[in-house]
């Protein structure tokens, strides 16, 4: 094979750096991983890995450094513009902290680092969304980057009394039909000036013919490549991911699982969704995480179903808060508790799946490398009846989800008409 | 670019299969069990046989499903008897929507109290062991008519209880029956139904795949319902069926009725010849009214009579019964019998020897097939590397667009009206990519209704036989 036709992947995460080679068919020749030297800095620590700063089209990086962006959405309504805002910022990789309507009161009001305002299809006549547009206060919220992605005739309205907002085509155009991917788009640059704000790696990124992206926004493509079919890991029925990293757990899923009475569900037309789960993690988030599974009724099931020492002795420890987990307990608290989630919808924009159709479970991420297949099927197992269907656990080892998401030139077919924002 | 092709043939259906047999619902399924099955049933169970029998009538197939088993078994005999050539199994909307355990709960239920509780027959909560009886003696094929977009499992049941006619398609039954169902994901899961059908044909027993094509039934001008039907038919040859129908609804025009099949035949069989599919064998269904029916009886019968007598003008291999009762609610048994015999007399006494002809239906021939092409070329063009990608994205831009479908996919952009011959025109193209010179031709044959837009001239297009 001819090496000189190979690609080099670069994932920069919190903590490693993870490098690989793959060649022309998208296959994966070899990886290797790197610990994050903070005293280098990113630019100088890849440069030292490859003993020059890499460039041009061969060299694809992504870096989820930074942390996801926190994204604030206030919309017409939760359930139609701020249910496809929020997908896109999910997609995008973002981590949507609220989803407000104009007139919900607020109460989460956390800082953001993107805040983004839309509502309403393109039409000039907006009573509604103007009188709302009129009575919003940009200072009653603390955020970075104001995006405006509403109804298009509002467009110079907005910017009249926001100069400093990007205003960028409504997703929902003229038909409630989310179709332009816009916000998608906007949070793909606003992440890449954040990450070379905050990691210092414009060197690293005037060198590449393309931009840095965000890793879950690879991962989230991976996932879309493998259910379309377009992959060698294959995918069968409805399927989970569950990417487990050190701060978080991202949750990507297709559609079809979800309950047919579930009250929240991403915008119709949408077969690949996220979640983001920024309290679940082996690293950064192990605490909370412990913290999380300590306050669940299930914990002593849970404890039961993954460790091999006495349950009781351990959970004594556990509920004395003696217990030192170990990094596949944590990762397997991780499986759990999203899993939990996701068949209750319990956290605020999580839909309510029905775990009984899913048919696939892919594990990956640095926190899933530890995780026995048939453990993590007995996980699984605790949220389902004996009539329903067993999935089949699959653990990414390869990083393939990535690999494939990251060599993905085409758009997912799901994303294949939008606009260049 | 993805044009039809035989590599789009899924390779790892043994992994898929497995998954979706392998759960609590397949109650005991066996694909080689099912194999042996299908190699022991009559030949005249499989439609692809009965279809090439020497006759000189369309076949004639009613609707019908209830949920209890005695009672279902009670309805085939009657439709048997009354002439129906085809016996359906139509299966009940929990099935259809994969809730596989409130059908089961609602059978229960059903068989209990003794009262329907279901709007079908459910046939995963009854299993394929106990189905395989409702048939026992029976030298008919069935036809599975459901609307189900994940049918997977539904299909690994129906196979292996016997039915060999399944009905649906990835578009067809999405589209019209679904508002969010994911398209993309419903297009993959009917290439796995197309896959297996496919695996448990023989070269003298193909299983028979039927597609759906009134779609919603109301204002679908013949061109949409031709370019989906040929879609379908080549994502079924993709993944190797071999015995293939084509359908379409009565349009209210008969001059538009013989024209669409004209073209639905001779295009469904071009584009599959170009594709390197010419051993695929194709036939043709033509449902009876699927629009407003009318509520009084003497009105239905009329419409029922009348649109059999059409089937057999326009030569069609199939007609799909509808009853006096259709307005009304689920038909009963008795209804479904009537519906049979009186379509049966009619098709039986007033015979076409020779096809119609005449310079408006060539007119109408040359201008649904010109339009037709225009948006198939357009999605063959299209980016990607397999067909039913450039399916989806044809949805998404428009180039597709089913008249009033509920699914969020469909453009909603194309307009529809009846001209003063009650045939179907298209008013705005929207972002169909039929030619200006076609689309212009369309809005001159409707010129004369032009000026009235009003949504009561709506409501009276589309109710035209109510």
């Amino acid at each position: 094979m001819d090496s000189r036709s190979n690609k080099i992947a670069i994932d920069i995460g919190s903590t490693i750096i993870k490098v690989a080679e793959i060649d022309s068919e998208g296959q994966l020749v070899k990886q290797k991983f790197h610990e994050r030297n903070f005293e280098l800095g990113i630019d100088r620590q890849v440069e030292h890995i490859f003993g020059r700063l890499p460039k041009g089209d061969d060299v694809l990086i992504c870096s989820s450094a930074n942390g996801g962006l926190r994204v604030g959405i206030v919309a017409l309504t939760s359930h139609f513009s701020g249910s496809v805002l929020r997908n896109q910022a999910l997609l995008a990789g973002g981590n949507p902290v609220f989803v407000h309507d104009f007139d919900q009161d607020k109460e989460d009001l956390r800082p953001v680092d993107v805040l983004i305002v839309g509502g309403g299809i393109d039409c000039a006549d907006a009573a509604p969304l103007i009188s709302r547009l009129e009575r919003f206060r940009a200072d009653a919220y603390r955020f970075d980057t104001l995006i405006y992605a509403g109804n298009r005739y509002l467009d110079e309205r907005f910017n009249e009394r926001f100069p400093e907002a990007h205003v960028v085509p409504n997703p929902l155009g003229e038909g409630l039909r989310g179709r332009t991917y816009s916000v998608w788009h906007a949070l793909r640059e606003v992440y890449l000036d954040d990450l070379v704000h905050k990691e210092g790696i414009s060197e690293l990124q005037n060198g590449l013919n393309t931009a840095i992206r965000p890793t879950p926004e690879v991962v989230s493509r991976g996932f879309h490549r493998l259910v379309s079919n377009h992959s060698s890991l294959p995918a069968v029925g409805p399927c989970i991911l569950l990417d487990i990293g050190g701060a978080t757990t991202d949750l990507h899923y297709t559609v079809e699982m979800l309950h047919n009475d579930s009250p929240v569900r991403p915008p119709a037309g949408v077969s690949v969704a996220r979640y983001v789960f920024t309290d679940l993690g082996v690293f950064t988030s192990s605490d909370t995480t412990m913290r999380r599974l300590h306050a669940h009724p299930g914990a002593y099931e849970f404890l039961a179903c993954v460790l091999e020492e006495d349950t009781r002795d351990a959970y004594s420890s556990f509920r004395a808060g003696d217990y030192v987990p170990s990094p596949e307990t944590l990762g397997y608290a991780c499986l759990y508790l999203a899993l939990h989630r996701f068949a209750h919808g319990t956290d605020p924009g999580l839909p309510v799946a029905d775990l009984g159709r899913v048919a696939q479970i892919i594990l990956t991420g640095g926190g899933a490398q530890l995780l026995d297949p048939t453990l993590a099927a007995e996980v699984a197992e605790l949220f389902l009846t004996d009539d329903q269907v067993r999935p089949e656990i699959l653990i990414d080892h390869r990083y393939q989800v990535w690999v494939e998401g990251v060599t993905w030139s085409m758009h997912p077919a799901g994303m294949s008409v939008m606009d260049d924002g | 670019m993805a044009r039809p092709s035989a590599s789009a043939c899924i390779l790892d259906i043994e992994k898929h299969r497995k998954q979706v047999i392998s759960q609590f619902w397949a109650q005991g399924l066996d694909a080689e069990e099912t194999q042996c099955f299908l190699a022991d049933l009559p030949t005249r169970r499989f439609p692809s046989v009965v279809y090439t029998e020497q006759r000189d009538r369309p076949l004639i197939q009613p609707r019908g499903g209830v949920p209890v088993f005695d009672e279902q078994h009670s309805l085939i005999i009657l439709l048997d008897e009354a002439g129906a050539d085809f016996i359906p199994l139509t299966v009940d909307s929990y099935t259809r929507q994969n809730r596989y355990d409130v059908a089961n709960q609602l059978l229960k239920r059903s068989e209990e109290e003794e009262k329907h509780y279901l709007n079908g027959y459910p046939l995963i909560a009854h299993g394929h062991i106990v189905t395989r009886d409702l048939y026992d003696g029976l030298n008919k094929p069935i036809s599975l008519r459901h609307g189900t977009p994940d049918a997977r499992l539904l299909t690994e049941v129906a196979l292996a209880s016997g039915i060999v006619e399944i009905e649906g398609g990835g578009i067809c039954y999405c589209l019209p029956y679904s508002e969010g169902f994911p398209l993309d994901r419903c297009l993959l899961y009917w290439q796995y139904v197309d896959r297996i059908c496919a695996i448990h044909s023989s070269p003298g027993a193909p299983v028979h795949r039927e597609s759906f094509g009134p779609l919603t039934a109301t204002l679908v001008p013949p061109a949409i319902a031709v370019v989906v039907q040929i879609l379908e038919a080549l994502l079924a040859a993709e993944q190797g069926v071999m015995s293939f129908s084509v359908s379409f609804s009565q349009t209210g025009s008969p001059m538009q009725d013989i024209a669409t099949a004209r073209v639905l035949c001779d295009l469904t069989r071009k584009y599959l010849d170009e594709y390197g599919f010419e051993d695929v064998a194709t036939f043709l269904v033509y449902h009876q009214w699927m629009g407003q029916f009318p509520t009084g009886p003497v009105e239905a019968a009329a419409l029922i009579t009348g649109s059999a007598q059409m089937a057999a003008i326009i030569g069609a291999d199939k007609i799909v019964v509808k009853t006096v009762d259709e307005a009304l609610g689920v038909p009963d048994p008795e209804s479904n019998a009537d519906a049979v015999r009186a379509v049966r007399y009619v098709l039986d006494r007033f015979r076409w020897a020779d096809p119609i002809s005449s310079k408006a239906i060539d007119g109408e021939e040359n201008l649904i097939a010109a339009e037709a092409i225009s948006i198939l070329e357009t999605i063959f063009e299209l980016p990607g590397v397999s067909l039913w990608e450039s399916i989806f994205q044809a949805f998404q831009l428009g180039y597709i667009d089913v008249p009033f479908s509920p699914h969020i996919d469909n453009a909603n952009r194309l307009i529809t009206v009846r001209d003063r011959h009650g045939s179907i025109r298209i008013k705005d193209r929207g972002n169909l990519p039929i030619s200006d010179q076609e689309a212009k031709r369309e809005l001159h044959l409707c010129e004369d209704c032009a000026t009235d837009k009003t949504y009561r001239r709506l409501l009276t297009d589309i109710n035209i036989m109510s």
